[in-house]
C-alpha cells in the first residue's frame, strides 16, 4: 500500500494510471500516459452501484461480474460510463480501491474490465484529455501518440500500429465495425470527438475476439452515454486562423427508466495548399454535418436496452494535378449512416447480450478534367454491413468464461468492381480468464475463435495472454496470438484499366486471408509514488500478404495484366518505452517507440513506416483557477518511400517535428474558453508528409 | 431480442433502400460537356504548317481498340483503303511495313538528334515492324519499340515521356519524312494524344 499524494495527471497509488481528476490518457503498458486525478471521482459518483456477487470471495480474487450497467460490451458507452465498479477482483490489486476510481475498458477482453486488471495492453484517451489536446477528430487525438503513426493518404487519415498499416487496424465505434475503407484505411478524420467518451487502443492482434482486420491492433471509439437523471445540454464553437469553423450542440437527460441524447455538429474548412505555384491542393476542403441520437431503457438491474443511430454527411473538395499536366477538380460526397441496438441481461454471475447493427457507406466521387473530358470520372461506391452478435459471460470460482457468436453480411457495389461483391461470415469464440497462483497473482487467458466466410472458408485465430503481478509495483504481461485480414472486395473483384499506360488490374476471387502470428511482452513498474515506467517489445510475422502480380505480359494490342495473390511476407518488430512523472499541478509524459518493419519479399523496409518516434507532453492544471494547459510534441524519424523503378532505392522523408499547445480557462456558469495552436513548427510538405499547416484556433463551450 | 431494439435500424434500412439521402453530384451530362468550352475536339489527326516550314500533327490515339491511321503525305487520317504510313493505338506506333503492313514503310532512329539537325536521309539503320521476338510481351516488335523504345516509362507515375529521338521514315510512296514525337499528352493532360513535329526530306539531302 502506497502513500497517496495529490497529483495531477496520475494517481501514484495505483499500479496503473487511472482516472483521478484532470482525467487524461491511461494505459496498461507502453506509450506515454499520465492520468489525472479528480475526474475519476466524478465517475465513481456516477457509477458506484453495487457489484453483484460474492464480495468476500471476490476480495480474494475469485471472479465475479458487475451489475447490468457494466455488462461487458466492446462498445456500449453505458458500460464504460457505469462500469466503474467492475471487477476489482480481477485486478487483484490490494490498493486498487483507494480512491475508488477505476478506468473501465471494454476492448481488450470484450468485457468490462478495470484497466489495471486487464491482461491485454490497452491505452485509453479519455474525454477530458481529448478536450485538453484540442483534438477535433479521432485522427487528431491519436496523432501524437508515440507508438502510433497517422498518415494522410488517398483514403483519408489512417492509423498504423506497431508498424502495421491502416488495413491491419480494426476501427470500431461502440464496438461496431466501421465500413468505408478506401485504400485500406478508415478515415479517422471523419470521426469527430465531440461525442466521444473515450478512445481505447489495443495493440497487437485482436482477431481472436473481433475477427478480420485486427492484426496490428484495435481502436474502439466509445461514445458518451446520456446523463441521468435530469436534463442538460451544451453548445460549443471554434474557429481557426484559416477560418475553419466547428459548431456543435448536445442535449441529453433521463427520466424514470429512460435516458436519451441528441447531438448535432457542423464542421467546415477550406482546402490547404502548400504549393500555391501549382494548381493542386494539398488537403481537401471539408464540410461535415452530423446528427446522432441515443436512447437507453432499463428495467432495474437486470435488463437494459441501448439504441443508437448516427448520420454523417461529409463533402470533400480539392484539386489534383497529375504528372501529365492534367488538372482535375475532385469532389467526394460521403454519407455514413449507422444504427445499433443491444439488449443486455445480467444476473449475479452471468451476463448475456444480444446486439445488432447496420451501416451504410455511400461515396459519390466526381472528377472533372479542366480543358478535357477523358479523365472525367463519375463513380459511386455503396457499402453495407449488417451484423449481429450474442455473448454469454459466466463467472465461477477462479474462472470467467465468455462464449460468443457473431454473424455479418457485407456488400460493396462500386464502378471499379467487375461485379457487385457480397459475402457473409459467421464466427464463434470462447475465452477463459483464469486467475491462478496462491496469491491470485497470475491471470491466464486462453481464447480461440473460428470464422467461416462464404468467400475464403474457415479460419481459426487462437490467442494466449498471461499477466503476472510480480509485486504490487510490478506487472508483466505476455501474449501470443494470431490475426487475419479477409481479402477486400477490391482485392477480389477489382477491374481497373489504365489505357494510357497500357495495363489492367483485375481482382482475384481465389484469394485467401492475410495472416499473422504475433507476440507481445511488456511490463510496468511504479518506481515511485509519482513515477511510472513501462516497457514492451512486440513481433508480428505476416504471411500470405496480398500483393500485385503480373498475370499477362500483354501483347497483340492487349494490355499488360496485373492481379493479386497471397505471396507477400512481412515482419514488424520493435520496442516501446513510456514514463509518467507527476509533481504538484504538473505532469510529464515521455514515450519512445522503435519499429523495424520489413517487406520480406522485397528485402526492404515497409513504405511509410518510421523507425523511431519520440514524444513528450507537459500538462499543467489548476482546478482552483479553472486553468488547464497542455503542450505536446513528437519527433518522427525519416520514412522510406519507393518512388522509382529501382525497388531498393528509397526516398527518405525529412524528420517531422510536431508541437501543439492549448490553454483553457473555465469560468462560472459552465463556460470554458480556449486558445491553441496545432503544428506550431509548421511541419509537413505537399508530397510525402502531408499534414495541416500551423493553425491557431480559439473557441468556447458552455454546459448546463 | 426485444422488438424495440430494432427501431433504429428502420430508418437506416430506408436510407439504404434509397441509396442515401444526399443530392446526386454527378455532372449534368451533355449540357455539362457543351458548357466545358475547353474540351479537346475529337478529331483523329490534324496537321498544321508552322512558319519554319515544318508541320505539327495532333494525333488522337486514345482508343484502346482501334488504330488511328495516318498518311504522312497529307498529314491527315487516312481513309479506308487509302495509302497510309503510320498507325497509332495508345502508345503503340506501327508502320505500314513488315508484319504490320505491305507498303514497305521503314524507319531509322536518330537518337539525340533534333528535327532541325537532320542533314539528310540515312543510308543505313533502316528497320521495320518485326514478328514478336524474345521479350516480355506478345506484341509484334514494332520498329518504334525495338531497342530503345520511343518513350521512357515512369513506373511510379505511369507517365510516358518521349525520348529525344528523331525518326526518319520512308513512306509508302518512297518519300522521306523526319519526325519527332514531341508529346504523348495534350495540353489538358489527356494521354494518347500525340504531338508530332515533322518535315519532309529531299532525297539525299536536307529538307
Amino acid at each position: 500500500m502506497f502513500a497517496r499524494r495529490p497529483t495531477i495527471g496520475m494517481d501514484p497509488t495505483a499500479r496503473f494510471p487511472r482516472r483521478s481528476g484532470a482525467a487524461g490518457t491511461y494505459l496498461v503498458l507502453l506509450p506515454c500516459a499520465v492520468a489525472a486525478i479528480l475526474m475519476a471521482r466524478n465517475r465513481v459518483a456516477d457509477a458506484s452501484e453495487p457489484v453483484v456477487g460474492d464480495e468476500a470471495v471476490a476480495a480474494h480474487g475469485e471472479e465475479r461480474l458487475v451489475e447490468v450497467d457494466a455488462v461487458a460490451d466492446p462498445g456500449s458507452p453505458a458500460d464504460v460510463e457505469a462500469g466503474v465498479a467492475a471487477d476489482e477482483a480481477a485486478g487483484a490489486a490490494p490498493d486498487a480501491s483507494l480512491d475508488g476510481g477505476e478506468v473501465i475498458v471494454v476492448t481488450g477482453t470484450r468485457s468490462a474490465t478495470s484497466l489495471g486488471a486487464s491482461p491485454v495492453v490497452t491505452e485509453v484517451i479519455d474525454r477530458e484529455r481529448l478536450a485538453a489536446s484540442g483534438a477535433e477528430t479521432v485522427a487528431d487525438a491519436l496523432a501524437l501518440r508515440p507508438g502510433l503513426w497517422l498518415e494522410r493518404g488517398i483514403g483519408g487519415t489512417g492509423v498504423t500500429i506497431q508498424g502495421l498499416g491502416p488495413a491491419y487496424v480494426l476501427i470500431l465505434v461502440d464496438g461496431q465495425r466501421q465500413i468505408g475503407r478506401v485504400g485500406g484505411a478508415i478515415d479517422l478524420d471523419r470521426l469527430g470527438v465531440e461525442g466521444v467518451e473515450q478512445i481505447e487502443i489495443v495493440r497487437g492482434p485482436g482477431s481472436v475476439l473481433y475477427g478480420s482486420d485486427a492484426l496490428g491492433g484495435v481502436v474502439n471509439v466509445i461514445t458518451r452515454a446520456p446523463r441521468e437523471p435530469g436534463v442538460g445540454g451544451e453548445v460549443g464553437a471554434r474557429i481557426d486562423g484559416w477560418l475553419a469553423t466547428d459548431l456543435h450542440g448536445r442535449v441529453d437527460g433521463g427520466r424514470g427508466a429512460w435516458r436519451g441524447a441528441a447531438a448535432a455538429q457542423w464542421r467546415r474548412g477550406a482546402a490547404h495548399d502548400r504549393t500555391p505555384a501549382d494548381p493542386a491542393t494539398t488537403i481537401s476542403a471539408y464540410d461535415d454535418a452530423r446528427g446522432a441520437a441515443q436512447a437507453a431503457w432499463r428495467d432495474g438491474d437486470v435488463w437494459r436496452v441501448d439504441l443508437g443511430a448516427d448520420y454523417l454527411r461529409r463533402d470533400l473538395a480539392g484539386v489534383d494535378a497529375t504528372a501529365t499536366g492534367a488538372v482535375l477538380d475532385r469532389r467526394n460526397l460521403i454519407e455514413i449512416a449507422q444504427a445499433h441496438a443491444a439488449v443486455h441481461r445480467a444476473s449475479a454471475r452471468t451476463r448475456a447480450r444480444l446486439t445488432a447493427g447496420a451501416g451504410l457507406y455511400r461515396d459519390q466521387f466526381v472528377l472533372e478534367q479542366r480543358g478535357g473530358m477523358s479523365l472525367d470520372r463519375d463513380e459511386e461506391t455503396v457499402e453495407t454491413l449488417v451484423e449481429g452478435a450474442a455473448q454469454l459471460e459466466h463467472a465461477r470460482g477462479r474462472h470467467r468464461v465468455i462464449l460468443g457468436a457473431e454473424g455479418l453480411r457485407e456488400a460493396l457495389d462500386a464502378d471499379r468492381l467487375s461485379v457487385p461483391g457480397a459475402r457473409w461470415r459467421a464466427a464463434a469464440f470462447v475465452q477463459d480468464e483464469w486467475r491462478a497462483g496462491d496469491a491470485y497473482d497470475w491471470l491466464i487467458v486462453p481464447a480461440a475463435r473460428l470464422d467461416h466466410d462464404s468467400q475464403f472458408g474457415t479460419h481459426a485465430t487462437p490467442r494466449l495472454a498471461v499477466r503476472w503481478d510480480v509485486t504490487p509495483r510490478v506487472v508483466t504481461r505476455a501474449s501470443v496470438g494470431f490475426g487475419f485480414r479477409a481479402p477486400s472486395f477490391k482485392d477480389l473483384l477489382l477491374r481497373f484499366e489504365n489505357p494510357g499506360a497500357g495495363y489492367v488490374v483485375e481482382g482475384n476471387p481465389m484469394l485467401r486471408p492475410e495472416t499473422s502470428v504475433s507476440g507481445q511482452l511488456g511490463g510496468e513498474w511504479w518506481a515511485h509514488d509519482a513515477v511510472w515506467l513501462a516497457a514492451g517489445v512486440f513481433d508480428h510475422e505476416l504471411t500470405d500478404l496480398i500483393a500485385a502480380v503480373t498475370v499477362d505480359a500483354g501483347g497483340a494490342g492487349g494490355p499488360q495484366r496485373f492481379s493479386y495473390d497471397n505471396i507477400g511476407r512481412a515482419r514488424s518488430s520493435g520496442a516501446e518505452l513510456a514514463a509518467a512523472i507527476t509533481r504538484g499541478r504538473a505532469a510529464l509524459e515521455l514515450g519512445w517507440a522503435w519499429t523495424r518493419a520489413v517487406d520480406r519479399e522485397a528485402g526492404r523496409r515497409l513504405e511509410g513506416v518510421p523507425a523511431h518516434r519520440a514524444s513528450v507532453a507537459v500538462r499543467w492544471r489548476d482546478p482552483a483557477e479553472g486553468l488547464d494547459a497542455l503542450v505536446e510534441a513528437t519527433v518522427t524519424g525519416a520514412r522510406p518511400y519507393y518512388l522509382t523503378d529501382d525497388p531498393q532505392a528509397a526516398t527518405l522523408t525529412a524528420r517531422r517535428s510536431e508541437v501543439r499547445a492549448r490553454v483553457a480557462r473555465r469560468f462560472a456558469g459552465g463556460l470554458t474558453a480556449f486558445l491553441g495552436v496545432d503544428n506550431l513548427l509548421d511541419a509537413g510538405d505537399d508530397h510525402l508528409d502531408v499534414i495541416a499547416p500551423r493553425t491557431l484556433y480559439a473557441g468556447a463551450e458552455a454546459r448546463r | 431480442m426485444k422488438p424495440l431494439s430494432l427501431v433504429p435500424l428502420v430508418p437506416l434500412a430506408a436510407l439504404g433502400a434509397s441509396g442515401g439521402c444526399a443530392e446526386d453530384i454527378a455532372p449534368a451530362g451533355d449540357d455539362d460537356v457543351v458548357a466545358d468550352a475547353g474540351d479537346t475536339p475529337t478529331g483523329k489527326a490534324r496537321t498544321t504548317r508552322e512558319p519554319d516550314g515544318t508541320y505539327t500533327s495532333i494525333v488522337d490515339a486514345q482508343d484502346a481498340e482501334a488504330w488511328t491511321v495516318v498518311d504522312l503525305e497529307t498529314g491527315a487520317e487516312a481513309t479506308a483503303g487509302a495509302p497510309w504510313d503510320l498507325q497509332v493505338q495508345r502508345f503503340h506506333l506501327a508502320l505500314n511495313g513488315g508484319v504490320s503492313g505491305d507498303a514497305g514503310v521503314e524507319v531509322v532512329a536518330l537518337p539525340d538528334l533534333r528535327l532541325a539537325d537532320v542533314a539528310g536521309v540515312p543510308t543505313t539503320g533502316w528497320i521495320t515492324d518485326e514478328p514478336d521476338g524474345d521479350d516480355d510481351n506478345a506484341d509484334p516488335d514494332y520498329a518504334f519499340e525495338q531497342g530503345e523504345r520511343w518513350y521512357a516509362y515512369d513506373v511510379t507515375s505511369h507517365v510516358l515521356t518521349p525520348r529525344p529521338i528523331t525518326w526518319v521514315i520512308r513512306t509508302a510512296e518512297g518519300n522521306h519524312v523526319a519526325l519527332e514525337i514531341a508529346a504523348y499528352y495534350d495540353d489538358a493532360g489527356t494521354s494518347g494524344v500525340f504531338t508530332w513535329r515533322w518535315a519532309p526530306l529531299a532525297e539525299g539531302g536536307a529538307r
